[in-house]
């Protein structure tokens, strides 16, 4: 005790110590609000690292978005936790439509296993950009040709088969376990992080894995791993030959959406304004051509047909995870 | 393609734009390398839009100079005033420190920056002429594997500064504990957050570091009433390493070269895991350990060439397979596909340009990089000069500043400050925060690996160590920990046995 004593007894530690309490409580001081949107930078938080295809998505819409706005949308990257992290930062936010969601799946599934106390109920929908699918990737040495002979392995194979995704949770975790009760399959899932998977799945160590095409079509380019089926409505752009999952008779469609959001009691003026920018940049052919690139599907949805997508997926995600025994 | 193809493709990096991209990233680099907290993934992610605007070329050129010179940088702080600027650099502060507060500041940093220099340049030609068959090698590696590996470096780093044994073990464990605070890697549920919401996303490293480290820095030159030593004015001639220490240092930057290299083929933390393998290995194969900790410049040259090596050796992966292992180059890779490239096997037959130029701009910026950092070396030796009470507040405010920077979050900086009283306490017990470093470094990839092992085996134990890569890295494991024990005894039996014959 007595050294404790003597460690703290210098009056210049505790006096500094005070301090700087005192300061970092002191710290976050109300900004003056402005009348006309956007009276400063726009902030979008994005709940994808750095790097990712999320990422690089939101900041290319980000600079075109920038040349209608008046002023620059920055994205921001809020890290943490799935994504919990980032909606709790939005959802407390200010209304002053300064600072917005890089929105997406992750809300209808943070909702759905409680690691967020809202729902897509509290953010006001400013636009939907685009959709992005899931693939099911396999090496190019795994003896599967197509999704029926696969899933008539694992059917044979109960347990036996292993997929990565990029997260518990997350869509690309959500697209497998809904394909396997479909099916009537039973398979392992493992997660990693995004894009881990693959490296996994390049050196054998997992039998197949699920991702968004930006995490693999270089692979594929490469020919080190083959696309068995996508879970859109539609094949896509940069993949003709694959087929969807409806094609190879598992009846299931299910995609991770993209698009903007603000927190909920945003000035409804500030949706009005910012909804045809963003529809003029998703149009745009530099838009269609990068995010196709990408294996993404660019999408616009106006405020309400957005609203009424993000529900509509919202309760498939939980008839999924009821059935899957995620819910909490 | 033919050599003169590869020549003149290097050679685009000489163009005037491109020089000029790779001198501002290499400067921004060093800059966010001194600074502590925010990183190159996140300095990187800033520039991109910038990047935009110049091109292709000189765009990755940029962001590649950031991405190296933050590793240059790094050193710095940890050399002077014992704040690590990178985490890379956490472990260049054990010996670093002493040197500067024994007046070979000026010798650490040029040593430093000459390892960095010769490691990056080693591990770009490595990268010019081994890549494609080094990526193959890194797929070998899966979880059971990386499980493995992190075993044998709680195992052989448990011991990394020499003191006590047991007091590196717990704040090893220390480390391993703490980086279970927040969301599951694999089930997805909250642990030990308390309701915080920060805390969710995990204890922040940065915070940690800069708290034990620094914050610490500033109590413990507080507390200590007297006046600090004062250091003698430096001569030019002994700002510069000396012979002797110019040739203690050529093996331990040549090891560190290597170990950096391979270990950055690897996905994880690499540049981290690299500086801290080389600095144990650096002490337990020199002839005088006892000097570790107290000034060895081996425990500087080492380490910082590892960092660099290892930097190099993770562009590998990103350039040969299109996967990238750290977050950095994760940003690159991002940086790439926003200008329409696809790094990938098909990368140097579609874009040689591209290609050669990014490699070019390693080689360049490595030289450019050097040349910068050696006459800083004079101002910044004189830094160390400057009194306490002007050097420490600033410490303090610059500590703040990057912790809150990393991820604008306030409760990281109350982390830090926490994370500093512990350190001060920690300190006058005479327990090394450089093992609680290492667990929190290693906790993640550790415990991510061990399940995963075990959810695709199917709960089978033995997957644990049933390939090749994993019963060789169990076996050097058990070694290290059954040889201490069983050598003293032999060698104090034979002693007496020979003694006995006499």
């Amino acid at each position: 005790m007595k050294t404790i004593c003597r460690i703290f007894s210098s009056t210049l530690v505790l006096t500094t110590l005070f301090l700087m309490a005192v300061l970092l409580a002191w710290g976050a001081g109300p900004v003056s609000a402005a009348d006309p949107w956007p009276a400063k930078h726009v902030e979008l938080i994005n709940p994808f690292a750095a790097g990712a295809a999320a990422d690089i998505q939101a900041r290319k819409l980000a600079e075109i978005v920038s040349r209608d706005l008046g002023q620059p949308m920055v994205v921001r990257n809020v890290l943490g936790a799935g994504g919990a992290i980032a909606y709790n930062e939005v959802h407390r936010a200010k209304t002053d439509g300064h600072t917005l969601i890089w929105y997406s799946g992750a809300i209808n599934t943070l909702a759905a296993r409680k690691q967020i106390p809202f729902d897509y109920n509290a953010f006001e929908p400013i636009a939907g950009v685009g959709i992005e699918t899931v693939s099911i990737a396999v090496s190019k040495n795994a003896p599967w040709k197509s999704l029926k002979e696969f899933i008539a392995h694992a059917k044979q194979n109960p347990g036996k088969v292993t997929m990565g995704n990029s997260g518990m949770g997350s869509v690309t975790h959500m697209v497998p376990v809904a394909m396997a009760a479909k099916a009537g399959i039973k398979i392992t899932h493992v997660p990693f992080g995004t894009g881990l998977a693959m490296v996994a799945l390049m050196g054998g160590k997992i039998d197949s894995s699920s991702q968004h095409p930006a995490e693999v079509f270089n692979q594929v380019k490469a020919g080190e791993v083959r696309i068995l089926a996508v879970s859109s409505e539609k094949r896509i752009n940069i993949w003709p030959d694959v087929p969807t999952m409806k094609e190879e008779g598992v009846d299931l469609e299910f995609d991770q959406w993209r698009g903007i959001a603000a927190p909920k009691g945003t000035p409804q003026a500030v949706v009005d304004k910012l909804s045809p920018i963003i529809k003029k940049a998703v149009e745009s052919k530099e838009w269609i051509d990068f995010a196709s690139s990408l294996g993404s599907t660019p999408r616009y949805l106006a405020p309400a047909a957005f609203a009424k997508f993000v529900a509509g997926v919202d309760k498939e995600t939980r008839e999924i995870m009821q059935a899957a025994g995620l819910l909490k | 393609m033919s050599d003169q193809g590869i020549l003149s493709n290097l050679l685009i990096t000489l163009q005037p734009d491109n020089v000029i991209a790779c001198f501002a990233g290499a400067m921004i680099g060093t800059l966010i390398g001194v600074l502590p907290g925010l990183g190159p993934a996140a300095a990187m992610a800033l520039v991109i839009p910038l990047t935009l605007k110049l091109g292709p070329t000189a765009g990755l050129i940029m962001l590649a100079g950031i991405y190296y010179g933050s590793m240059y940088g790094g050193s710095t702080t940890s050399i002077l005033v014992n704040v690590p600027g990178e985490p890379a650099s956490v472990v260049t502060t054990l010996d670093g420190y002493a040197m500067a507060k024994k007046g070979r500041a000026g010798a650490a940093l040029a040593i430093s920056a000459i390892g960095s220099f010769i490691a990056g340049t080693v591990s770009v030609i490595a990268l010019q002429f081994f890549a494609p068959l080094l990526a193959r090698t890194a797929l070998a590696f899966g979880p059971a594997e990386y499980f493995a590996l992190t075993v044998l470096g709680v195992v052989l780093l448990s011991n990394m500064t020499g003191k006590s044994r047991t007091r590196s073990l717990v704040m090893m464990m220390a480390g391993l504990i703490l980086s279970t605070v927040g969301m599951d890697p694999i089930g997805g549920l909250e642990r030990f957050s308390f309701g915080i919401e920060t805390a969710q996303g995990g204890i922040s490293f940065i915070a940690i570091t800069t708290g034990l480290f620094g914050i610490a820095e500033v109590f413990a030159v507080m507390a200590a009433r007297e006046k600090r030593a004062e250091i003698l004015p430096v001569k030019f001639r002994e700002l510069y390493p000396n012979r002797k220490e110019l040739r203690r240092s050529v093996a331990p930057i040549a090891r560190g070269s290597v170990l950096g290299f391979l270990i950055g083929l690897l996905p994880g933390p690499a540049a981290t895991m690299a500086s801290f393998a080389s600095y144990g290995m650096e002490r337990s194969i020199s002839r005088h350990p006892g000097e570790f900790g107290n000034g060895a410049i081996e425990g500087v040259a080492g380490p910082e060439a590892a960092n660099n090596a290892a930097s190099g050796g993770a562009m590998i992966p990103l350039l040969s397979l299109g996967l990238p292992f750290t977050p950095a180059t994760a940003v690159l890779l991002g940086g790439m596909l926003l200008h329409g490239i696809t790094p990938g096997p098909f990368l140097l037959r579609d874009r040689p340009d591209v290609f050669w130029g990014v490699i070019g701009s390693f080689y360049l910026g490595n030289a450019m990089l050097l040349i910068l950092n050696l006459p800083l070396v004079g101002f910044f030796a004189k830094l160390v000069r400057v009194p306490s009470r002007y050097l420490m507040p600033i410490i303090l405010v610059l500590c703040a500043i990057g912790t809150y920077g990393d991820n604008g979050a306030l409760f990281d900086v109350w982390v830090m400050l926490g994370a500093g009283v512990i350190g001060y306490v920690m300190r006058k017990y005479g327990y090394q925060p450089a093992p609680l470093v290492v667990g929190l470094v290693l906790g993640p990839v550790m415990e991510r690996s061990f399940r995963q092992t075990l959810i695709i085996s199917g709960g089978r134990v033995e997957s644990l160590w049933e390939s090749p890569i994993c019963m060789a890295m169990w076996g050097v494991a058990f070694l290290a920990i059954l040889l201490p024990m069983v050598i003293p005894p032999i060698k104090a039996g034979m002693k007496r046995r020979l003694r006995n014959r006499a």
